[in-house]
Parts: structure tokens; sequence; C-alpha cells
């Protein structure tokens, strides 16, 4: 059976009027895959190629505007943000044959395109691709110093801060594609971000704070009733209000905790530390150096935050200001940088060392290559090397008699990842008489 | 070489370029193409022109329509599979079209001419009349 194109739940046309005259192509690979046309006024239509049959080519045309045009070819935006940021909700689907009839042409609104029609969102335009750019180019003026849809207005976080007369958070959040506009965005989008940036400053609360995390398991004392409630109660915000022009969040930590030994409060430290992040994981070797000042929960929640960044190829704008001291931070994350800090973090390794104390029995002695089993009392099963230090002792250690260890216990996770590898080495080893 | 040994030299000689363009050369090298898995599938063998419906159109420049006769190769496996990936992440439904493997094969002087490559590896070869080149499959793509 041949193939038969794809059935489109649209509006059908008899005819589509537009006159246009072709500029170039942007794809180009045995014949046109994506092309630039302009109309009357100048105004860019792309002709894109979604599929065929053996009669007809089937195109997706579409008009975007000359901004949009820009940052494509400037890299700026991908493919998908191209056809998703379009601002008529309009898209033509025409079926043209080989002597360049067009037939059976209809029209339909954006999200009635078929999934397969449209590129992935990791798509961008590739120079390699395209044929008479400059054309494209020197036609509708395209420049890399033109402002692009990308830049968008801030607020002035200080003045807000001053206006609440308490230190300020605002999430500002842009989309070219329908699912954030002009004073909305959708739910789960919405319900990410601030799920995200409130794990981020509870993991970072627990990080400055928790001193007792830190401690080995043995030296641990127990908690009071409520204590890590507390410390993450440091890291939690509340809402204040949401300001259109895109869609922008304002929030405000619920506790300020100022030390009377330390200039700044609570919140704004575990901010600062935040922006540390934020400014060091675009380096992998900056990451690397703040590493000890970054837990598993903070690398956890900031790629969650990151990955719905690149996957709904939003823009991020997060701003922080204390009113009292006037310090203020600010980043901006799109989809590609988005990516280029999800590759470092995944590159980042956190080792751990925990020393364990036990007792027990040897269960196992290899003196050739100088490891153990050992049981504690506990029945717990230890397996690992002996330290130089004492694997000359092996010789003196028996399956039979109790003993005293101390074991160095090195984990090593990459962040994101749920698994760490373990390393076990006795540092410890006495008789118990 | 005469030109009336070419595969497609009746679809030449209608164009108002000399076709295929001056300074090609033979070649004799390994090189990868974008196929079907099945290798009898007609489109491995066809240039763009032969492939209905085409998607060149006679208005465009000369040389576009004259290298519409031509087979696409790369240079190199990586080029290849580079390429094809980035399309079908683009445009899934290419592989219809293209085929979703790449396909090696080898040239000899005795096959036609091709152009020079561009930077990515891409060359556009006008075939001799009676050539069918043979091609082992070297890699599938799959686009998740």
């Amino acid at each position: 059976m041949s193939k038969q194109l794809r059935k489109i739940y649209g509006i059908p046309v008899q005819t589509v009027d537009l006159e246009l005259v072709k500029v170039g192509d942007l794809v180009y690979f045995d014949g046109p895959i994506m092309s630039v046309y302009k109309n009357k006024v100048n105004t860019p239509y792309i002709f894109d190629w979604v599929e065929s049959d053996e009669f007809c080519n089937r195109w997706m045309v579409y008009e975007v505007e000359k901004e949009a045009l820009n940052d494509y070819v400037f890299g700026k935006i991908s493919h998908f943000s191209l056809i998703n940021g379009i601002k008529k909700d309009l898209v033509y689907i025409l079926d043209k044959d080989s002597k360049g009839n067009f037939s059976k042409n209809q029209v339909i609104s954006l999200k009635n395109i078929p999934n397969e029609y449209l590129p992935k969102s990791s798509v961008f335009f590739d120079k390699e691709e395209a044929s008479e750019l400059e054309s494209i180019i020197e036609n509708f003026g395209l420049t890399n110093e033109l402002k692009t849809q990308n830049e968008f207005k801030k607020f002035n976080i200080v003045d807000e801060a001053i206006k609440n007369d308490t230190e300020m958070i605002n999430l500002h959040i842009k989309s070219d594609s329908s699912k954030v506009g002009y004073g909305k965005i959708r739910s789960s989008i919405l319900g990410e971000i601030l799920t995200g940036y409130s794990k981020l400053t509870e993991a970072t609360a627990i990080s400055l704070f928790d001193y007792k995390s830190k401690l080995s398991n043995d030296e641990k004392p127990r908690r009071r009733k409520g204590e890590l409630g507390s410390i993450k109660e440091l890291g939690e915000t509340e809402f204040v209000y949401a300001k259109a022009a895109s869609f922008s969040v304002f929030l405000k930590p619920i506790k300020q905790k100022l030390d009377l030994f330390d200039e700044l409060t609570s919140s704004e430290l575990i901010n600062k530390t935040i922006f540390e992040l934020f400014s060091a994981s675009e380096n992998s070797s900056e990451l690397k150096k703040i590493e000890d000042k970054i837990n598993d929960g903070m690398l956890t929640s900031y790629n969650s935050l990151l990955k719905e960044i690149k996957e709904q190829d939003l823009t991020l704008l997060v701003q922080y200001a204390n009113p009292k001291s006037g310090n203020s931070y600010e980043e901006t994350f799109d989809s590609k940088k988005a990516i280029s800090i999800l590759k470092n973090l995944a590159a980042l390794e956190i080792d751990k060392s925990d020393d364990v104390k036990a007792k027990g029995v040897f269960k196992a002695l290899d003196s050739l290559n100088c490891t153990f089993k050992f049981e504690t009392t506990d029945n717990e099963i230890f397996v690992g090397k002996f330290s130089d230090m004492i694997k000359q002792g092996i010789y003196h250690y028996n399956l039979i008699d109790s003993y005293n260890v101390v074991f160095e216990i090195l984990t090593s996770k990459k962040s994101g990842k749920t698994n760490a590898t373990e390393k076990v080495t006795m540092v410890s080893c006495i008789k118990i008489d | 070489m005469q030109t009336n040994t070419y595969k497609y030299k009746d679809y030449h000689s209608k164009l108002e370029c000399t076709c295929p363009l001056e300074d090609l050369k033979s070649i004799e090298r390994e090189v990868f193409r974008f196929v079907f898995k099945d290798l009898e599938h007609e489109n491995n063998h066809l240039p763009p022109f032969a492939i209905s419906p085409s998607r060149i159109d006679y208005s465009e420049d000369c040389k576009k329509v004259c290298n519409g006769f031509a087979l696409s190769f790369y240079e190199t496996e990586k080029q290849a599979e580079k390429k094809l990936k980035n399309f079908l992440e683009r445009k899934p439904l290419l592989a219809d079209v293209l085929g979703n493997c790449i396909g090696k094969t080898s040239i000899t002087k005795r096959d036609g001419v091709a152009d020079e490559a561009s930077s990515d590896g891409h060359f556009n070869f006008h075939e001799l009349e009676d050539i069918r080149f043979k091609y082992e499959i070297v890699k599938e793509i799959t686009i998740e």
C-alpha cells in the first residue's frame, strides 16, 4: 500500500494568495527543506517541509517576525521556538505536486500541528545546511547585534524590596511559546519553577546551617524535635504578588535570622550561596572549587530547575535584593545555557568521607591483596582494603579474635545520579583482650 | 569525459548551464550515503530529481538543478552520521525519503565525476550510464 499523507484537522482554503517571493534556503539537502520567502512588505514567511507521498510534498507555511528570524539565524532560539513563537496562531498546510500546483490547502492552529511535523527542541540553525544565506541576511537586515526577543524588561528588584520593606526574590519567566504570555502562565510550569527554587533554597539552608549533618554518624548528637524543620524554614519563602510582562513572581523569605557576628541575614546568605552556585556552574573548574559548599540536595534541585528550563524552552531571570544592606544579585537562564550547565553538573562527582568505628570479627583476610571482610557485632558486613599504615599487621589478625576497628568510607556520587559508589578502608585495628 | 556517457545526459542537455559543471573530477575512494535499511529500495540509487515528487524546482539556480541529477555522498561515516541525525531530529519524516541508515560504498575513477566537498563533507556525484552502487549498512540512526 502506498504511503499517504497524514490527515490534518484544519480549515480547507480554496486559494492561498500570499504573493510570496523566495529569498533563500535555511536548510537545503537534495532540494529545499526549509526556505524563507517574503511578501510585498518584506515580511518573512517560512516554508517548512514536513512530509511527502508519491504525489505531493507537504509544506507548513507560517509568518514570522523579523526579530524571531534574526534570533533563529544567530542561534538564539531553536527551530521549535521559531514555530512555537509565531504571533498569529495560524499555519498553512500546502500540498504541492511535482508540477508546482498546490492542492488541498488548509489552515490550522499551532496546537493542531502533528507532533511528527515538529523538530526536537534541541535543533538550532546550522549555517552549513543553508543556501543563499547572504541573501537572507541582506534582504531582512539581520544582524547579531539586533536586540533579541529574549532580552526582556527587568524589574528593579532593589526598588521592589525597598517598597515592600523586606528582602525580595523575583522569578521572571519568559517563553516564546504560548505556554507563558503576558500575565499568564501554564500552572505546571509555574509549579515546577516555584518548587525547584523552593527545594534549592531549602537544601542550601541545610548545607549552610545544619552543622550536625556534616558530623560522622557516631559523633552526631540526637536532634531536638523540630530542629531540622527549623533549619529548612530558613530557606522557605512565601508568595507576595505577581506582575505581568511575561510572568513575574515575587517572593519573600518567611524567616530572616540575623547573626550578631555576621552582617548578612540567613536568607541573604542562602541566596548569595545560590547565586555563587549559579555563577560557578557555568564553568566546570569553577564549580569544582565550590563543591564543598554544595550538598546533594542543592545539586538535585538545581538539576530539576535546569531541566524544566530546557524542556519547556524557557528563559528564567532570578533576582534577589535586601533593602537594608542594598545588596542584590541576579542571573538569567535560557535553554542553551541550561543545557551547558547540566553538562557541567553531570561531570561533578561529590566525594564524601566518613569515619565509622565498629567492633567485630574478620570473616575473611587476603594477605596478597590486603583486603578483608569484617562483620560487626550488629551483623553489619564491611568489605574493603587495609590502609598502608596497618596492612603489615595483617599477618597478626585472625578470624577468631574480636577487634575494635575504624573504617574510612569514601562515597563518590555523580551529580543528578541516585546511586553512589563506596570505597571502604580500614585505618585502625586493635585486638580486644 | 564525453557527456553522452552520463546516466542523466538527456536531462543535462535541456539545461541552460553546462551540466555536469566544469572542474569536476574522477575520484577513487570509500564514500557514505543516506540509504534505507532495505538495500533494494530504489531511493538508495536515485538522485533528487528522480525521486518523485522532487523538492527541486526547475526555476531554481541552474547549478542546483544540475546537482538534482547527482547522488549526494559524504566523505566520512562520521560526517554522514552527524548530518543525518541533524536532519532527522529536525524533520523526522525525512526518513521516509532519505532512509535512516548510513551506507558505505566505493567509487572508482570509471564511475563518474564529483565536485569539491563542502566543509561538512558533502559532495555531488554524477554517475555514468549503467553504474549502480552496492551499499553496506554501517549505521542505523534512531531518533527518540
